[in-house]
C-alpha cells in the first residue's frame, strides 16, 4: 500500500513554547488514522500544519509525494485535502445546501453540478435536517455533519476531521462513525482527532498518541491499547481493565 | 529660521490634533469599536461652547465645567442604552459584525446635519481671551494664540489623567480586564457594560475638552466635525488604534507634516502628504506606530 | 414557493409590477417628478455597484464615489478636450476605474473591518484634495476646485445630451436593469456563493479552496466598472462635475447608506433603499430647501440608526416577506395555502 501523506521531523514553536516536537509519521492511502492525546498535546497544531494554516518551524510535509510544507491554505482543497474545524464554522447566512455547494464549486463551476454534488455528500453523511434551512439554526450534530459534508464536497482524497464528535450524544456518535466508514469506503483517507477513545479504537486502522507535543506511540488499536507508555500517559488503567 | 518656527507651529498644532484624537482612541482601545460619530461629538461640543460664549459670555475653558460632565453622561448613556443591545446581539450571532459601526455612522450624519439645520453653515468664532491674545516668543518671531498653547498643555494633561485612571486605579484595572477579554472579565464579576459605559463616557468627555480648545482657536462650523473627525481617524490609526501615547504621536506627526510641508507647498498639498503618510503606514504597519500586534 | 404553478409571474408578481411602474409611470409625470425617478435609478445604480463588493463581502467602503468620480472625469475630459463621445468615454472611464480599483484594493484588502473603512475614506479624501489643487497633469486638464461645466452640444444624442428628461431616464433605467441582472447572475454563481462565504467566515472559505483576494478583486473590479458608468451618467445629466460633488465624503456615505438601509448583500436591496430614501430626501429638501440645508442627510442618518436597530438585514427582507404574503393571498384564494414557515 502506498502512503498518501508523510510527515518528516515536523516541529512547531510558538515563541518559547514547542507545540509539536519532531513528529514523523506516515498515513496509508485509504485508511482511517486517529490522532489522540490529552488537551494541549499538539493535535490541532499538527492539523493546522497539515492543512497549511500555518507552516512548521522545521521539518517537511509531503502529500501525494509532493512537498506541501509551504503551500497556501486555499490551495490545499484543490490539491485534494479538506478539513473541518474543531469549532464548527458554518456560513450562517446560507442554507445547509448552499454551504455544501460552496465546497462543491471548487471542481464544478456550474451551480447545477455543484448542487448535485452537495446533495450527494449531504446524503452520504445522513443529514436529517431541512436542506433549505439557514445553517445557523441547525442543531449541533447537524452542524457537525454539515461541516463534514462541506469538506467532502471539494471531493478530497484526504479528509481531516477535528473533533467532529465532541458534544454529540452516543446515538449521534454512532451515526458519525458510520458516516466516517462510508466516506472511507468511497476511497477517501481520513485523519481524525477525537477524545472518545472507545470510538476511535473501533474506527481507526492506525492511531498516533501525542503527548506534550511528541509522538508517544503509533500503531494499530491493539498495539496502542497494550502499550505501557500509552496507558500511563493517556489511556489510564481503567481503559485496559474495561 | 522659518523651518524652526514651522516645526514649533507644527508641534503646537499637533498637540491639538492629538487631544482631539484621544477620546476616539480610548473608546476603540476598550470597546473595540470605532466611533464614527467622533467628529459630530466634537462639533456638537464646539457649538455648545459657542452658545455659552455668545449668549452668556462664558469662556470655553470655563464652560468645560458644564460641558464635560454633560458629555460624560451622554457618552455613558449612549453606550448603555443604544450600543449595548447591538453588542449583545453581535455576541449571539456573527451575522452583523458591523452593526455598531453602521450605527455610529448614522449617528454622525444625524448629529452633524442637525447642527447644520440649527446653526446653518455660517462660520462662527468664539472670540474669547485665548482666541484673540497671542504668545510671543523669540522677539516675536514665534507668535501663536494662547488657546493653542493651552491645547498642547491640555493634551498632555488629559493623556496623563487617562493613563493614570487606566493604570493606577481599580476602575482602570476593570477597564483593562474588559478590553482584553470581555467574557473572562464578566466571569470574574466585572460589570462589562457599565465599564464600557464609563469608557465611552471618558472618551466623550475627552472630546468635549478638545472641543473647548478647538472652539477657541478655530472657526466653529458644521464642517469641523468632518474635517477634524476624518483627521482624528487617521491620527489614531497612524499612532495605533487604542494607544493613548500613539494618539499624541500621530497628532504631532500630522501637525508637523502640515506645518513644515506648508513651507514648501500649498497647505492643501501638505494635507495630501499627511493622507499619503497615513495610507503608507496603514499598509506597511496596520497596527500603527505604537499599536500592539494582534 | 408555497404554491405550485409554473407562471413566471408567480413569486415575482410585485417585482414585475414594480418594473412596469418604472417603465410606464414616468411618461405621464411632470418634469420635476421625472427627475426624481432619474435620481432614484442613479442612486440605486450606485448602491447596486457598492453592494456588489461591499454588501456581499461585508467590507464597508466609505469612499466608493472615488471610482464614480474617475468615470465622470475620464469621460468628461475625453469629451471636452478630444471631442470623444461619452458613449465611448464611459467605457474608457470604466476600464480606468476598474484597473485603478483593483490595484488600490489589492493593497487595502489586507486591512480588516474598520481599518478598511478608514482607508477608503482617506483614499477618497486624498484624491479629492489632489483634484481640488491640481489644474493640469501634463496635457490633461483637471480644472482644480472649480471643476468642469460641460459645454452644450445642442442636444446631440450621439454626444449623450438629450432635450427630454425621459431619454435620460430610460438610459439610466436600462443601466440599472443591466446592473441588477449582473448582480442576480453573480449571486447565483460560484462567485456569489464564494463572496457570501467569505463574509460569513473567511477561514472556512479558505479551507474550501476559495482564493479570497482574487474573489474580492474580481467583485471589486465589476463594482468599479458599474459605478464609474454611473459617474459618466452623472456628469452628462447634471452637466457639471467638481471634486466637491463627485469625490465628496457625503456622496460616498449616501451611496453606502442606500445599499445598507435597503439590504446588504441582496439583489434588490439598494433599489429598495433608493426608492425609500431618494424621494424622501428630495421632497423634503424641495420643501425646506432654503431654510434647512442638511435635512436630507439628517434623515439618512436617523433611518440608518433605526434600520440597524430594528432591521439588521435591511428593509428589503421585510418587504419581500410582506410581498410574498400578499401574493399568496392574491393567487391562492380558494385553496388553503400551507402555513408559512418562515
Amino acid at each position: 500500500m502506498s502512503n498518501i501523506m508523510r510527515l518528516d521531523h515536523v516541529t512547531k514553536k510558538f515563541g518559547g513554547l514547542t507545540a509539536v516536537n519532531d513528529f514523523s509519521g506516515e498515513i496509508e492511502t485509504g485508511s482511517i488514522v486517529g490522532l489522540i492525546g490529552p488537551n494541549g498535546a499538539g493535535k490541532t497544531t499538527l492539523f493546522n500544519m497539515i492543512a497549511n494554516y500555518f507552516h512548521p518551524t522545521s521539518g517537511k510535509i509531503y502529500f501525494k509525494d509532493q512537498d506541501i510544507t509551504e503551500a497556501k491554505t486555499e490551495d490545499m482543497a484543490g490539491m485534494g485535502l479538506a478539513r473541518t474545524f474543531q469549532v464548527t464554522k458554518p456560513f450562517g447566512d446560507m442554507t445547509v445546501l448552499q454551504n455544501a455547494m460552496v465546497g462543491a464549486f471548487l471542481k464544478h463551476p456550474k451551480a447545477k453540478d455543484a448542487e448535485e454534488i452537495a446533495r450527494k455528500t449531504l446524503e452520504l453523511v445522513e443529514t436529517t435536517c431541512d436542506l433549505d434551512m439557514k445553517a445557523v439554526h441547525t442543531t449541533t450534530v447537524d452542524k457537525k455533519k454539515l461541516e463534514i459534508a462541506r469538506a467532502l464536497s471539494v471531493e478530497p482524497e484526504l479528509l481531516l476531521l477535528d473533533e467532529v464528535m465532541a458534544g454529540c450524544n452516543p446515538q449521534e456518535k454512532l451515526e458519525l462513525v458510520d458516516a466516517c466508514r462510508k466516506i472511507r469506503d468511497t476511497g477517501i483517507t481520513i485523519i481524525i482527532i477525537e477524545h472518545d477513545i472507545k470510538t476511535i479504537m473501533s474506527l481507526c486502522d492506525k492511531i498516533f498518541i501525542l503527548h506534550r507535543g511528541e509522538k508517544l506511540v503509533e500503531g494499530t488499536p491493539e498495539v496502542v491499547a497494550n502499550d505501557k507508555r500509552a496507558i500511563s500517559a493517556y489511556l489510564g488503567e481503567d481503559f485496559v481493565n474495561a | 529660521m522659518n523651518i524652526m518656527m514651522s516645526v514649533l507651529h507644527g508641534l503646537v498644532l499637533g498637540g491639538a490634533y492629538g487631544l482631539i484624537a484621544l477620546g476616539l482612541s480610548l473608546i476603540f482601545g476598550v470597546i473595540r469599536i470605532v466611533n464614527f460619530a467622533h467628529g459630530a461629538f466634537l462639533a456638537t461640543s464646539a457649538y455648545l461652547y459657542y452658545v455659552l460664549f455668545s449668549s452668556y459670555g462664558v469662556d470655553p475653558f470655563l464652560g468645560m465645567i458644564l460641558v464635560v460632565p454633560i458629555f460624560f453622561i451622554s457618552g455613558f448613556l449612549l453606550q448603555k442604552v443604544l450600543i449595548r443591545p447591538l453588542l449583545l446581539r453581535e455576541n449571539a450571532s456573527v451575522l452583523e459584525p458591523t452593526s455598531v459601526m453602521l450605527f455610529t455612522i448614522g449617528l454622525d450624519y444625524a448629529m452633524a446635519n442637525l447642527l447644520l439645520m440649527i446653526f446653518t453653515s455660517k462660520y462662527r468664532t468664539v472670540n474669547s481671551w485665548s482666541y484673540s491674545n497671542y504668545l510671543r516668543l523669540f522677539n516675536a518671531t514665534f507668535v501663536t494664540q494662547w488657546s493653542r498653547v493651552i491645547s498642547i498643555i491640555l493634551a498632555f494633561v488629559v493623556a496623563g489623567i487617562l493613563s493614570l485612571i487606566m493604570h493606577r486605579t481599580e476602575l482602570g484595572k476593570r477597564i483593562q480586564a474588559v478590553s482584553q477579554n470581555r467574557d473572562a472579565a464578566a466571569l470574574c464579576g466585572v460589570d462589562v457594560h457599565t465599564t464600557y459605559g464609563i469608557a465611552f463616557g471618558l472618551g466623550s468627555a475627552a472630546v468635549a475638552i478638545a472641543g473647548a480648545c478647538m472652539a477657541s482657536f478655530y472657526l466653529v462650523s458644521p464642517s469641523v466635525g468632518n474635517v477634524f473627525g476624518t483627521k482624528s481617524f487617521m491620527i489614531v490609526v497612524l499612532g495605533g488604534l487604542g494607544s493613548l501615547p500613539g494618539a499624541l504621536l500621530g497628532g504631532f506627526i500630522f501637525g508637523l507634516i502640515e506645518s513644515v510641508g506648508a513651507q514648501f507647498m500649498t497647505s492643501s498639498m501638505a494635507n495630501l502628504l499627511s493622507f499619503a503618510v497615513f495610507l503608507i503606514v496603514l499598509v506597511v504597519k496596520p497596527e500603527g506606530l505604537l499599536g500592539k500586534k494582534k | 414557493m408555497k404554491y405550485k404553478g409554473n407562471s413566471i409571474f408567480k413569486g415575482n408578481f410585485f417585482l414585475i409590477v414594480l418594473g412596469l411602474i418604472f417603465i410606464i409611470v414616468p411618461i405621464f409625470l411632470r418634469t420635476y417628478y421625472k427627475s426624481v425617478f432619474i435620481l432614484i435609478c442613479l442612486y440605486a445604480l450606485t448602491g447596486v455597484a457598492w453592494n456588489f463588493i461591499c454588501g456581499y463581502v461585508g467590507t464597508i467602503s466609505l469612499g466608493h464615489c472615488l471610482y464614480m468620480g474617475i468615470g465622470a472625469y475620464t469621460s468628461t475630459i475625453l469629451l471636452e478636450m478630444l471631442g470623444v463621445s461619452p458613449w465611448i468615454g464611459m467605457f474608457v472611464g470604466a476600464v480606468l476605474a476598474t484597473v485603478f480599483g483593483v490595484l488600490i484594493n489589492w493593497v487595502t484588502f489586507r486591512l480588516k473591518g474598520p481599518y478598511f473603512t478608514l482607508a477608503s475614506i482617506a483614499l477618497c479624501e486624498l484624491i479629492r484634495t489632489f483634484v481640488t489643487n491640481t489644474d493640469t497633469i501634463g496635457p490633461i486638464r483637471l480644472k482644480g476646485g472649480s471643476g468642469w461645466s460641460l459645454t452644450q452640444t445642442g442636444y446631440q444624442a450621439g454626444l449623450f445630451e438629450f432635450s427630454s428628461k425621459l431619454s435620460y431616464y430610460y438610459i439610466i433605467f436600462i443601466m440599472l436593469l443591466l446592473a441588477l441582472l449582473a448582480t442576480y447572475k453573480m449571486s447565483k454563481s460560484r462567485l456569489g456563493y464564494y463572496l457570501v462565504a467569505i463574509r460569513s467566515d473567511d477561514d472556512a472559505a479558505r479551507s474550501l479552496g476559495v482564493n479570497i483576494t482574487r474573489c474580492k478583486l474580481i467583485a471589486m473590479g465589476i463594482s468599479c466598472f458599474m459605478i464609474s458608468l454611473a459617474g459618466t451618467f452623472y456628469a452628462q445629466y447634471f452637466r457639471y462635475i467638481g471634486p466637491d460633488t463627485v469625490f465628496s465624503h457625503d456622496l460616498a456615505v449616501k451611496i453606502a447608506l442606500i445599499a445598507l438601509i435597503g439590504g446588504q448583500g441582496t439583489v434588490m436591496g439598494p433599489v429598495v433603499g433608493a426608492i425609500i430614501l431618494v424621494p424622501l430626501s428630495e421632497l423634503l429638501s424641495a420643501r425646506f430647501a432654503s431654510s434647512m440645508a442638511g435635512l436630507d442627510l439628517f434623515i439618512y442618518g436617523i433611518v440608518m440608526m433605526l434600520v440597524v436597530f430594528f432591521m439588521p438585514h435591511g428593509i428589503d427582507e421585510h418587504i419581500v416577506r410582506l410581498a410574498q404574503k400578499v401574493e399568496e393571498r392574491l393567487f391562492s384564494s380558494g385553496k388553503k395555502s400551507p402555513a408559512s414557515d418562515s
